[in-house]
């Protein structure tokens, strides 16, 4: 009664004091640094607090190496007299259960505390050696919802959380001093990292150790009982005889952010354990095979590490084993380079720019990637080639950076060299053919592939342009463009786009405009022409034939925006260009 | 004659050499793009200018020397062709900035596929979305500037509320929470407050300098719900010390241990404010108030050196105990920024404090009070 009522005035009172709390906030866009510089009376010195995960593709001088813990619930059962053995005196003594105070270090293996390593919350206040929870008053089920960030130093290699447990029962009989109060009834304790393994991201219940008097719980005792287990766990019988474990139980929810660890196994293996994969290469090609299920989040912390792992497999030497190696690297590097277009990671491109230009360094790898194409195109039906050509001008970059690094490299030799050269002219252009072979095809079931191969064949084209000379690479285009002549539907109009980024990109040189433009026109005018109605069925229904006469609309918009393009690109500074250019002035614009 | 003095200007700017490098390439850039625009307005023909140093673009490779850029002739012609053909659009598109500025040098400079990725809004329409394939590349392109998020800056710009009595603190955790998601975007901002609510730790350097900012967050992150949430705790005595005594002795009580110290005509921060009629002013005036209340504490808090720690005090132990929670809807993305452009301060929001009857609810308190059960909460302005 008399506690209700205390209860009920504790209420009262606290509400009274409890209004509002006044922020101000501003949103702000664009990049940190930069906005530093242009606030630097809000911003400079200002305390940073970072979100949950990286927004983006990691930059390769970025690091951040956070594991935040959220101290979720806990579980401890009540004291009842079958219990009484487990629990022990000292939860007698407090008489009562609940009120459960926890802290929290971080240890090394050693057992020594890893001093400033807690941030309470993140960010804000000072980093603490020992974090203590909340107390939750005359509570068995506590749910704690406190966070921890736990920031590592680098060169941290191995460490792990250590949990006391005290009860903190507020006693009413002052003759328990506080020391008394300080001593905890339990303990637990949870791996963080280690040099072969690393916490998984998720909830993880860890069972509480009873802390015998006299017991000083050291990492080497306790690491051979089990952290975590949903039933009781059994202990190896020399820990057996210093341990006992508590049916209590802690939940924590853990989350690592960091871009020096993965908790994703198969990319660590990929990353770390290079040597026994080359050792092995039939773990090798499993390891790989798993790559397809790694997520592409986990991925984009470690880019460049993990192009320099796959390009690394590549080229080695793996003897008859090698080919098969290379088909799988090819496709996991399809899967990495795929994430180009992916819009939760617009700064994939920056990030792989900065690798190809300066980081990447496997000039053997040209040769072997022409093959590890070849391979895959020689199934124009698998989803490996569709995935493939929507990436094929990034393939196409590092084999041609590639072959650059290994050209400047072997500088002086030069019958070897320009065989080489010519070789590696030859299979390029071998792919090119392959291309041209693959659109060729009137086989129906190939019609997305081919769809794609037209929507990304403009992307190759500047990588082309730095080993072919631009006659070349019009012949190319022609060829290319010259299977398309009967395309329909969005084929067409994807042609016609192919179309526009030509004139842009390869019509600098002479040579090559006064073989384009006659080819353009040729491409062009069909979709100039009057609106063949003709060709509309009898049976279409009205839907069918708005669609394609929208379709035709399209394709006519575009055909017309190459021709205005086309005069603007060359310097045909006749009749034509200025026909178009007036027509367009006057107001009647092309459509 | 507008375009002379602002080349003059720029041209004692540029001799001056007090600008940072970047600074002087914006003036460059500006001088430049005058340059021509002078041109333009006297009927002159136009020179297509590098933006870096304003020399003549040379379409010649062999004829170029050092200093000057080389572009393809036929890229130069079509520069001109649009400086020259719609010169009403470019003057509304931007006054300030001249014509060839609206074409990035970056994409022509740089390996990029489509060299002129601005020639489309001349040439034609955009687009529509099914077959907008170049179009999205090239916005893409424009897209891809590196590391640009979105951040909230946070002040907190005062605490009125007074949970907790002397020597003890109050820790509050503002975070931003995504109910969409049922997640926490950020980690927590922790700010610990005296009972005076004032910093406890480096409270001369710190007033009214609670401020953080949530960095790096996706545009996915602040689409729809999101909130700010605070958790507050308070670390002090097991039981709130209030319950002890009654609420007129410890007003009492307060107010004299506040006497001996100097300023003492605020020192209830939490209480006189309360029953001040500050709230219910404007925003503006509010602020200013809550600001300067701040201030005069600073005062204050130096004599009574409240430095409380997070940490168990020895001998009389302390502990971290729940208190209450604030949430508060953020407001469409799109709007704050705008507001936020227009206000350089920020806008400011109240966030009233809940305070569970229940404390084992308190973990899950924000999502109660977003999904409107609060009839498990107390909440004052009484």
């Amino acid at each position: 009664m008399e506690r209700a009522i205390s209860k009920y005035y504790t209420l009262t009172v606290l509400t009274i004091r409890a209004e509002t709390i006044v922020v101000c906030l501003k949103a702000m866009e664009g990049v940190y640094s930069q906005l530093v510089r242009e606030h630097p009376a809000t911003l400079l010195d200002v305390t940073r607090s970072a979100r949950l995960g990286f927004p983006d593709v990691v930059y390769p001088d970025v690091i951040r190496n956070d594991i935040y813990v959220k101290l979720w619930s806990a579980d401890f059962v009540p004291f009842t007299a079958s219990n009484n053995s487990v629990r022990g005196r000292k939860s007698m003594a407090a008489g009562n259960q609940g009120d459960v105070q926890i802290s929290v270090e971080i240890r090394k293996p050693d057992g020594t505390t890893v001093t400033d390593a807690i941030h309470a919350g993140g960010s804000g206040e000072p980093a603490m050696s020992t974090f203590h929870s909340m107390v939750f008053h005359h509570n068995d089920h506590p749910t704690y919802g406190e966070m921890l960030k736990i920031s590592l130093d680098r060169s941290l290699k191995d460490c792990h959380m250590f949990f006391t447990f005290r009860s903190r029962h507020r006693d009413r009989s002052p003759s328990l001093d506080a020391h008394e109060l300080e001593k905890p009834f339990a303990f637990a304790y949870l791996p963080l990292i280690a040099t072969s393994s690393c916490i998984k991201d998720g909830e993880h219940e860890l069972v509480l150790y009873k802390m015998e008097k006299n017991l000083h719980p050291s990492p080497k005792l306790y690491y051979s009982a089990p952290h975590a287990s949903a039933e009781d766990p059994i202990l190896p019988v020399d820990v057996a005889k210093s341990m006992t474990p508590l049916r209590d139980r802690v939940t924590l929810r853990s989350y690592l952010c960091s871009s020096m660890h993965t908790a994703d196994d198969t990319l660590r293996r990929l990353l770390i354990e290079r040597q026994e994969l080359l050792a092995d290469p039939t773990k090798l090609s499993e390891t790989l095979q798993l790559f397809n299920f790694v997520s592409e989040e986990e991925i984009a912390k470690f880019v460049p590490a993990t192009l320099d792992a796959l390009f690394g497999f590549m080229v080695a030497n793996l003897g008859d084993r090698q080919d098969e190696v290379d088909d799988a690297v090819f496709r996991a590097l399809v899967k990495v380079l795929t994430m180009t277009t992916d819009r939760r990671f617009p700064n994939f491109n920056p990030v792989l720019d900065i690798y190809i230009t300066e980081k990447f360094s496997f000039p053997a790898s040209s040769f072997r990637l022409l093959r590890a194409m070849k391979s895959t195109m020689a199934g124009p039906s698998t989803k490996d080639y569709r995935s493939f050509i929507k990436v094929w001008h990034l393939i196409f970059r590092f084999v041609i950076r590639a072959r650059a690094l290994d050209r400047a490299k072997g500088i002086g030799l030069d019958a070897t060299s320009a065989h080489i050269e010519a070789d590696f002219k030859r299979q390029t252009k071998g792919i090119l053919t392959e291309i041209d072979t693959l659109m060729k095809s009137s086989d129906k079931a190939l019609i997305g592939t081919q769809t794609l191969a037209v929507q990304h064949f403009a992307d190759i084209l500047p990588s082309l342009s730095q080993v072919f000379p631009a006659l070349e690479i019009a012949e190319t285009i022609i060829s290319f463009a010259d299977t398309l002549a009967s395309a329909e539907g969005s084929i067409a109009v994807h042609k016609l786009f192919l179309l526009l980024q030509v004139v842009r990109s390869t019509f600098d040189t002479a040579e090559a405009r006064a073989l384009l433009v006659p080819a353009m026109i040729r491409w062009i005018r069909p979709h100039l022409a009057r609106y063949d109605s003709g060709r509309e069925e009898t049976t279409d229904n009205q839907g069918v034939k708005d669609a394609k006469k929208i379709k035709w609309l399209e394709c006519s918009r575009i055909a017309v925006t190459v021709s205005f393009t086309i005069p603007m690109s060359c310097q045909l500074t006749s009749r034509w260009s200025r026909g178009w250019s007036t027509s367009y002035k006057n107001g009647s614009s092309p459509l | 004659m507008q375009h002379i003095d602002c080349l003059f200007s720029g041209r004692r700017q540029l001799l001056a050499q007090t600008h940072t490098e970047e600074e002087l390439a914006r003036v460059r850039r500006e001088c430049v793009s005058r340059l021509v625009k002078c041109n333009v307005a006297q009927g002159l023909d136009v020179i297509v200018r590098s933006l870096h140093d304003g020399s003549v673009m040379v379409t010649d490779k062999e004829k170029a020397f050092s200093g000057t850029s080389w572009i393809s002739g036929i890229t130069c012609y079509v520069y001109q062709i649009q400086v020259c053909s719609f010169p009403h659009v470019r003057y509304r598109a931007d006054s300030q900035l001249a014509y060839i500025d609206l074409i990035p040098l970056d994409t022509l400079f740089g390996s990029s596929s489509s060299l002129v990725p601005n020639i489309k809004s001349i040439a034609a329409p955009q687009p529509p979305r099914a077959f907008s394939l170049a179009a999205s590349k090239a916005g893409d392109g424009l897209h891809g500037r590196s590391g640009s998020f979105h951040h909230l800056f946070l002040d907190v710009k005062a605490f009125i509320a007074s949970p907790c009595a002397s020597e003890e603190t109050a820790e509050l955790y503002f975070s931003l929470w995504n109910s969409a998601d049922g997640r926490f975007v950020t980690e927590e901002y922790c700010v610990i407050l005296n009972h005076l609510g004032t910093p406890a730790r480096d409270a001369e350097n710190r007033l009214g300098k609670l401020r953080t900012l949530f960095t790096d967050l996706q545009p996915a992150d602040l689409v729809s719900s999101v909130y700010m949430v605070c958790r507050i705790v308070r670390n002090g005595a097991m039981k709130a010390k209030a319950d002890t005594l009654s609420p007129g002795t410890e007003l009492g009580r307060r107010t004299s241990t506040m006497r001996g110290s100097r300023g003492n005509l605020l020192s209830d921060f939490g209480t006189t404010r309360r029953t001040s009629s500050v709230f219910d002013s404007n925003a503006t005036d509010d602020s200013f108030s809550i600001t300067s209340a701040f201030n005069v504490n600073a005062v204050q808090s130096v004599d009574t050196a409240n430095t409380a720690s997070t940490c168990i005090v020895e001998g009389r132990p302390s502990f971290r105990r729940p208190f209450g929670c604030a949430v508060l809807e953020l407001p469409q993305l799109q709007k704050l920024l705008k507001e936020s452009e227009a206000r350089d301060v920020g806008v400011e929001f109240s966030l009233p404090i809940y305070v569970p009857k229940e404390e084992s609810s308190f973990a899950r308190m924000h999502e109660d009070i977003i999904f409107g059960r609060t009839k498990n909460y107390g909440k004052s302005n009484k």
